[in-house]
């Protein structure tokens, strides 16, 4: 925070020194709504929520370019949003509900993009039970082999999963930003196990 | 026994009732398969946090979305809904513009002059389509913010299509003109911004003279400088494309390393017979890097602009089947 205080001096702006710190990022960005200062909320939304946002477009997107440029739309769209904000369950999920929708805009885009091409067929491969060596030394780690298993997921599906245990939302939340019932919810992740279980035994890696 | 090793009932009951929070059967509690698959869905829940990539965002975000967020804050647009689908015709047509605008990231453009009949090659005519400095460079210090230099060139040409990146401009002073502003906390993204948006702010002309701007307010645009020329740009113009007489301009999009080699090459827009033998004479051909701050940049995007003519006259010198001899200049 030494780069705030240090711009707030050299603007002449002293009170910043004494701002209270206990308040949280969300009633900071608050208060600066309240004073009717957007752009204010906003950087405080970027600074708090931009990294966790941009793994999250990553994470759903599965591709650096198309994250980072979600990434931007996201804090766009939250700007032109903030004055319509009601503040009812925080910023968190406000901001991971419009990330949601604008990567599957994104998919989608990118699914009709790639529709118009005709790839060829892969050439046949010969079946081998057991995993390569390669992909064995690959997937030693855990948590490596499950981020390459979860890209294999659907993108609802993946969603779901990654919303659950990697962002931590309860389901009742998860069912405010993705616009499905909790059930519907529940039901994805509880599918999405075995596949992640079958995934990684596929890579050699035995999760017991 | 080996119907207790298929029992899947866990996986496809017990985890959606884990998930539900409600009580397990206690069919599990019995099963030994059952217990090995709860022991495995617990270990990929206890591992799943840790599975995230390590990807940061990118360097300047925030000073790109707030310059974004300016231009669009003064009409208050309503934007139509992003899911509603877009008619082909027209995502074709945005993709296609999209390509051809592709200037963007690291893109500039040279036109080369390529005369087929081996005459000195004339008229270099440069067409220098620039870009955002801070996709090319990182911000090399805190306080120094990547702008456009503001010269009307690169100005000119609107930016790459999937970024919403947009050349802020002038702001009214605001922040000066508040009576009291409210204690909110600044930023460095924001006091960037803020000094960014000062600096080009229009002065009254009280005084001939330029009017320094402050010494915080200055801001960094990086000298970029592109290749000029192509070294040994061989093109085998082929026997029917000479038949044929095509001539036109091509436009290549190719990544420079940093040793001047040309990879990665691809037609943005090409001519009969012609695309193969170019893709094949510029990977062959070497050119300078590109430069900023005089520091040749590796892997940087750059299309080249090859007008390609025949030389129309009665001297042309033919084969015996009609067909114009073509020779080439090497060294464009």
């Amino acid at each position: 925070m030494t780069h705030v205080i240090a711009a707030g001096r050299a603007h002449g702006w002293g009170a910043v020194d004494d701002a209270p710190r206990k308040l949280g990022p969300d009633e900071r960005a608050q208060e600066a709504l309240a004073c009717g200062d957007r752009r204010g909320a906003l950087v405080l939304l970027m600074q708090e929520y931009g990294a966790a946002i941009h793994r999250y477009c990553h994470k759903v997107l599965r591709s650096r370019p198309l994250a980072d440029d979600v990434h931007q739309l996201v804090f766009i769209q939250a700007f032109e949003d903030l004055g319509t904000f009601s503040g009812s369950n925080g910023f968190r999920p406000w901001l991971y509900a419009i990330a949601n929708h604008r990567c599957l805009d994104a998919l989608k885009a990118n699914r009709r993009w790639f529709a118009r091409f005709v790839f060829g067929e892969e050439p046949p491969e010969e079946m081998d039970a057991a995993p390569s060596a390669e992909t064995q030394v690959a997937a030693r780690d855990l948590p490596e082999a499950l981020e390459a298993c979860l890209g294999k997921l659907k993108p609802h599906v993946r969603i779901a999963v990654v919303l659950r245990y990697q962002e931590g939302f309860s389901y009742e939340e998860m069912a405010r930003i993705c616009r499905e019932r909790p059930a519907t919810l529940q039901a994805r992740v509880a599918r999405a196990m075995p596949l992640l279980r079958q995934c990684l035994e596929n890579k050699g890696v035995d999760p017991r | 026994m080996n119907t207790m090793a298929m029992c899947d009932r866990f996986e496809r009951d017990g985890i959606l009732q884990i998930e539900r929070g409600q009580p397990l059967d206690p069919h599990f509690a019995d099963c030994a398969a059952c217990a090995t698959a709860q022991r495995k869905y617990e270990r990929i829940l206890a591992a799943l946090p840790h599975a995230e990539p390590e990807v940061q965002p990118p360097i300047g975000w925030q000073a790109r979305v707030l310059r974004a967020s300016d231009t669009n804050a003064e009409p208050a647009p309503r934007k139509a809904p992003a899911s509603r689908p877009l008619a082909p015709e027209i995502a074709f047509s945005l993709g296609i513009a999209a390509l051809l605008l592709a200037g963007g990231l690291g893109v500039g453009s040279r036109d080369v002059a390529v005369d087929v009949t081996g005459e000195p090659v004339v008229e270099p005519r440069v067409t220098v389509l620039e870009n955002e400095p801070d996709t090319l460079l990182p911000t090399p210090e805190p306080l120094a913010l990547a702008v456009p230099t503001g010269d009307g060139s690169e100005n000119a040409e609107p930016p790459r299509a999937p970024r919403p990146v947009a050349p802020a401009p002038p702001r009214a002073p605001s922040r000066q003109d508040e009576p009291a502003p409210p204690p909110a906390p600044e930023t460095r993204a924001e006091s960037e911004a803020r000094n960014e948006a000062k600096a080009p702010a229009p002065e009254p002309a009280t005084n001939a003279e330029p009017i320094q701007a402050p010494s915080r307010a200055r801001s960094y645009a990086p000298k970029i400088v592109r290749p000029a020329k192509l070294y040994g740009f061989d093109l085998k113009y082929p026997r029917m494309a000479a038949y044929e007489r095509v001539q036109g301009e091509v436009s290549v999009q190719c990544t420079i390393r940093a040793d001047g080699r040309n990879t990665n090459c691809r037609i943005l827009r090409g001519l009969p017979f012609l695309d193969e033998p170019i893709l094949q004479a510029l990977s062959a051909s070497r050119s300078d890097p590109i430069t900023v701050d005089g520091r040749p940049v590796d892997n940087s995007d750059h299309i080249w602009r090859i007008s390609i003519t025949l030389r129309e006259g009665n001297d042309q010198p033919a084969t015996a089947r009609g067909v114009p001899l073509v020779r080439w200049k090497n060294g464009i």
